[in-house]
């Protein structure tokens, strides 16, 4: 049996004891009701989390890359970005992983796995980066494009170089 | 940037820890966090209005630099308030704490911090009140531990500033009021908190100084009238370019048939500007079929109103110039524009401020005959009322295929939605002017309408993560119809909405714009004499024309 | 946190035993006599006191939470109910709030959805509105059945009633349905406060003592009568004497009946000064017994004053070459 196959076969219960692990890092009273398997749209937190776990484990189960890991950790990522984390704390549910995969996984594949958590944790740190970037933009920016903009089309503003502040974000 | 986090801040940012059971044991540990609160209000922003305790000050500093009296005036504010409101004195008795409010707040949702529950918010200030104007509060406090039985504390500074913080997290959206067994409305209890604050000098500058600049220049960005007037001939040139009329509008007109009034944002600020524009062609368009006279008012510029976010005298305060504008030009009745908690003033407190406006007609739309009699005291008529009477009446020559390429859906507001009930008639109007057009899920529209996360003054840049966060509710039902129906456009009637959505799209779902419903009107009404359009209001390319570019 | 519902429980507990066993000491007619009375006059005084209160405090502005379509044009259908511009429709908005807690039902909503995997979902909020339904209507029955107590003879719709309830006709003495739910919905409502995280975050000792003394209340009561079998016509001569105000105290009467009645007292006693007076505070809430007509017929702040504003004329002064400059209409021109 390959790691993968291992990963398939215990796909369920992965993914319920990290979700569980994940909200977890919610303060109790929050946690009861993020944890809910409620329409996502009254639960946001917790429909998309557990929806981004499965993607990842997934992922693992199969081809990836850098780059995959990256782009489906970004709808979680994107949330604890905004919420009250510090980058360690955003980022540490992936972590968690290690924890559940130790119970979970046959010992055999259980460095392979460590290596791959990894590399999720190095994907997770990158995306939060993105995120943090495009919240500060966000800042930066948001008012002098949305307020001097409109001026500028005007000419009532001419030296404001606008094109600087948006050019960052593209590149 | 002061508001950058260090890597210390970063690492004791919240810890939630291990939960205490009782979160009043959590109070003092609660911090001020840089993204989640606002600056504080500029001493000279306050001082224009007279209001209390003017002085720099910074909400992360030790110290507040409150009047030493500061709990005396408190408590004489509160007494104050429980006798002139009822609605305060019933909130403050009668919560059972169900908990059926408490994942229904987009802060609780988006934060996942258990104080944001709006049960939670409102025991912040109801511990107080129990505390000291209970009958049970002071039999209790007199035996030891009596205090915490009856969920009472005092109210010391950690309190005060937990107070501060937490009330400043939420954006009056009432969207727990509709679930409330009592109808307990948090907003109300927020509103009562803020004017609280107030008292003793404790605003936030995103709401003090558009205040100060709206009193004393007519509009929250302090735009002096000639720049007004210049702004506006600006879009007329623009719009001059793209149907090749000319679309003046009148200033201060005496004697005209209505007065228009609508949130400076559309004037200043994308994507409103563009609404704005539609504005411009649709007066254009009634002026010439049907000879409807409409004015615009530099001195009444501002539909908005950050005093209600103040306090109830600092709105009637900024409120008073609609009916001041419109006795002095004459008109006959009150168009407003597109806006969010504007509407909430205007339909729930303006009459009872500044009225009776017996100097006013009751709207009549003169082109279609047909009486607003729902305005028939306040005589202010929502713009997409008008328009839906208009349409339904034949009375509008539109072109839908000018807005093919946008797949709409639509955000409800909401202060119109809960505050008014205003939910068909844009809907009516995006239907007659776009042919696609998609809903939301039903939880999160109409009366269940998520809140955008920055309203109630909270659309500041400093607490960025704090709106992305309250934004996700709303941003997850976008992204559901982004990704099923191919959704492109968020229509919207408010502009608050229309600056704050924008900024949600581009953290959560960046393929989406937002577009004012007038700006579609303008799109597709075609105006008499006009040359062949090849470009919609934004300067694209219509649908159709993308070749000829 | 732990002492939020011990101390609660406790009183609950101690005022039982207070009253068993100062009953068995000769103070049957404190437990009796006196202490009913003044309950019930705290109750009343204090009830009226409360409501008028709230009603003393003014209503400056007409600010209900519209929860559908409002009344604008007349083709747009208007939702009369949840966004009622008239007073029958406040009423029925108030009838169906009071008697169905439809707000309290819009939470289930959620419950009958189905999630993205086409799950139906699973949601305790619908047990909140079944719980507080199934326990305030128990209750009621179990209040309008003690009308039996009080009327002699009793009245047809009292004994209508209590055949209603007691239709399942199981054991002897015939086993009442509300008391079998009054308890089980009040035990559902504990639970949620103990062992829902979020609830028990948000609730107070005031949140648990109405509950234990119910619960005793509920105990005493079922026990009394299927299990000890009180003297039932002692019972009735005192309970007959308190209302027609000759009381007395008959012999043989037991302890347990005093508790049950001393918690009873207490319950009434409590009940103004508590969070209970939502049974009155839900008839007076501006955001739910309000039509939202205020665009249509001005309502009057009783404390409007008036405020210093920024008139025209201050503006006009302020700007008056800039706007003469900028070709906008002025009232003075110099």
């Amino acid at each position: 049996m390959t790691i993968k196959q291992c990963l398939k076969d215990n796909h369920n219960r992965l993914l319920k004891q990290w979700f569980q692990a994940t909200i977890n890092t919610y303060p109790a009273q929050s946690a009861k009701i993020l944890g809910k398997d409620v329409d996502r749209f009254d639960n946001p937190v917790g429909a998309v989390t557990r929806e981004t776990l499965e993607d990842i484990l997934h992922l693992l189960a199969s081809d990836y890359t850098a780059d995959t890991l990256e782009k489906a950790l970004d709808p979680v990522i994107r949330i604890r970005a905004v919420q009250a984390f510090s980058a360690a704390e955003a980022v540490s549910f992936i972590f968690a992983l290690k924890d559940v995969g130790e119970t979970i996984m046959d010992s055999a594949f259980a460095r392979e796995f460590d290596r791959m958590v990894d590399q999720v944790v190095l994907a997770g740190f990158n995306r939060l980066m993105k995120c943090r970037e495009d919240i500060f933009l966000l800042k930066a920016t948001e008012s002098k494009r949305r307020i001097h903009a409109a001026f500028e089309r005007a000419g009532l503003v001419q030296e404001l170089k606008e094109e600087d502040l948006l050019g960052s974000k593209k590149s | 940037m002061a508001d950058e986090l260090t890597p210390d801040e970063l690492l004791d940012k919240i810890d939630y820890g291990a939960p205490s059971g009782d979160w009043m044991d959590t109070t003092k540990s609660v911090q001020i966090r840089p993204g989640m609160y606002c600056y504080a209000a500029k001493a000279e922003s306050v001082e224009t209005l007279g209001l209390p305790n003017a002085r720099p000050w910074n909400p992360i500093e030790e110290d507040w630099k409150l009047p030493d009296n500061w709990q005396q005036i408190l408590h004489e504010g509160i007494k104050e308030r429980l006798e002139r409101f009822r609605t305060f004195k019933i909130f403050m008795d009668v919560c059972v704490r169900c908990g059926a409010c408490a994942d229904k707040c987009h802060f609780f949702l988006g934060t996942g911090d258990p104080k944001n529950m709006p049960v939670l918010r409102a025991e912040l200030l109801r511990s107080v009140y129990r505390n000291d104007f209970t009958t049970a509060g002071k039999i209790l406090q007199k035996i030891p531990g009596g205090q915490r039985l009856a969920g009472a504390r005092p109210l010391t500074i950690d309190v005060l500033k937990e107070m501060w913080y937490y009330f400043f997290q939420c954006t009056e959206c009432r969207r727990c009021s509709v679930f409330c067994p009592y109808g307990i409305d948090t907003a109300e209890i927020t509103i009562m908190a803020r004017e609280l604050f107030n008292l003793i000098g404790l605003n936030i500058d995103w709401i003090a100084t558009p205040v100060s600049n709206c009193y004393q220049t007519g509009n929250h960005l302090g735009i002096q009238p000639h720049a007004f007037k210049d702004m506006l001939e600006f879009f007329v040139e623009d719009l001059e370019d793209i149907t090749g009329v000319d679309c003046t509008p009148n200033f201060q007109k005496k004697g005209a048939d209505i007065l228009f009034i609508t949130p400076s944002g559309d004037v200043f600020a994308d994507p409103g500007t563009y609404t704005c524009q539609g504005y411009l062609i649709l007066f254009k368009y009634l002026k010439d079929k049907y000879g409807l006279d409409v004015t615009w008012s530099t001195y009444a510029s501002e539909g908005g109103n950050f005093g209600f976010f103040t306090s109830h005298e600092t709105m009637k305060r900024l409120n008073a110039k609609m009916y001041a504008e419109a006795k002095r030009l004459g008109v006959k009745w009150i168009l407003g524009g597109e806006c969010g908690h504007m509407w909430r003033v205007i339909h729930q407190y303006m009459d009872t401020m500044n009225g009776p406006a017996d100097f006013l007609e009751v709207p009549v739309n003169p082109i279609t005959g047909t009486r607003f009699d729902n305005a028939a005291s306040t005589k202010m008529v929502h713009i997409t009322e008008f328009t839906a009477d208009l349409i339904k009446h034949g009375k509008l020559e539109l072109d839908k295929g000018r807005n093919a390429n946008r797949i709409m859906t639509f955000h409800d507001s909401c202060n119109t939605s809960r505050g008014m009930g205003l939910l068909d008639e844009p809907r009516y109007v995006i239907k007659n002017v776009c042919d696609n057009f998609y809903e939301m899920p039903p939880n999160t529209i109409r009366e269940n309408t998520f809140c955008c996360g920055s309203g109630s003054g909270l659309n500041a840049g400093e607490n960025m993560e704090l709106r992305m966060a309250g934004a996700l509710p709303r941003a997850t039902a976008l992204k559901h119809v982004h990704e099923k129906y191919g959704v492109n456009t968020l229509g919207t009637i408010c502009a608050i909405d229309r600056a704050a959505l924008s900024t949600l799209c581009e953290y959560w779902v960046p393929e989406v714009e937002v577009a004012g419903i007038h700006e579609l009107v303008g799109n597709a009404l075609i105006l008499p004499g006009e040359k062949e359009r090849t470009e919609d209001l934004r300067m694209e390319p219509l649908p159709g024309c993308e070749e000829e570019e | 946190m732990t002492q939020k519902y011990l101390i609660p429980l406790a009183a609950v507990f101690l005022l039982f035993l207070v009253a068993y066993t100062g009953a068995g000491a000769g103070l049957g007619w404190f437990f009796g006599i006196v202490f009913p009375y003044l309950a019930v006059l705290a109750f009343l005084v204090g009830f009226v006191v409360k409501v008028t209160g709230w009603a003393a405090s003014a209503v400056p502005f007409r600010i209900p939470t519209t929860c559908g379509q409002q009344k604008s044009l007349p083709w747009i259908k208007q939702n009369c109910i949840d966004n009622p511009d008239t007073s029958s429709g406040v009423i029925l908005r108030m009838l169906l709030e009071i008697f169905t807690f439809r707000s309290l039902f819009r939470n289930t909503k959620a419950a009958f959805n189905r999630n993205a995997s086409n799950r139906i979902t699973y949601s305790w909020e619908i047990f909140l509105w079944v719980g507080a339904l199934a326990f305030h209507y128990a209750f009621l029955v179990v209040i309008l059945r003690h009308f039996r107590f009080f009327t002699a003879p009793v009245p047809s719709c009292i004994q209508f009633l209590e055949a209603l309830d007691g239709i399942v006709q199981v054991g002897l003495p015939g086993l009442f349905l509300s008391g079998v739910v009054l308890p089980a919905a009040a035990l559902f409502l504990l639970a949620r406060r103990l062992f829902d995280a979020k609830v028990r975050y948000v609730s107070q000792a005031a949140d648990f003592f109405p509950l234990f003394l119910i619960l005793g209340i509920a105990a005493t009561g079922i026990s009394m009568r299927y299990f000890t079998k009180v003297d039932i016509v002692g019972i009735k001569e005192m309970t007959m004497g308190l209302v027609t105000f000759s009381p007395v105290i008959p012999d043989g009467i037991g302890g347990l009946f005093y508790g049950h009645l001393f918690l009873v007292s207490i319950l009434f006693a409590y009940f103004p000064a508590s969070k209970l007076m939502h049974l009155g505070g839900v008839f007076l809430s501006p955001t739910r017994n309000m039509a939202n007509n205020t665009r249509a017929k001005r309502h009057v702040n009783p404390w409007n004053y008036d405020v210093p504003i920024h008139t025209y004329q201050d503006y006009e002064d302020h700007f008056r070459d800039k706007m003469i400059e900028a070709g906008l209409p002025v009232e003075k021109k110099e």
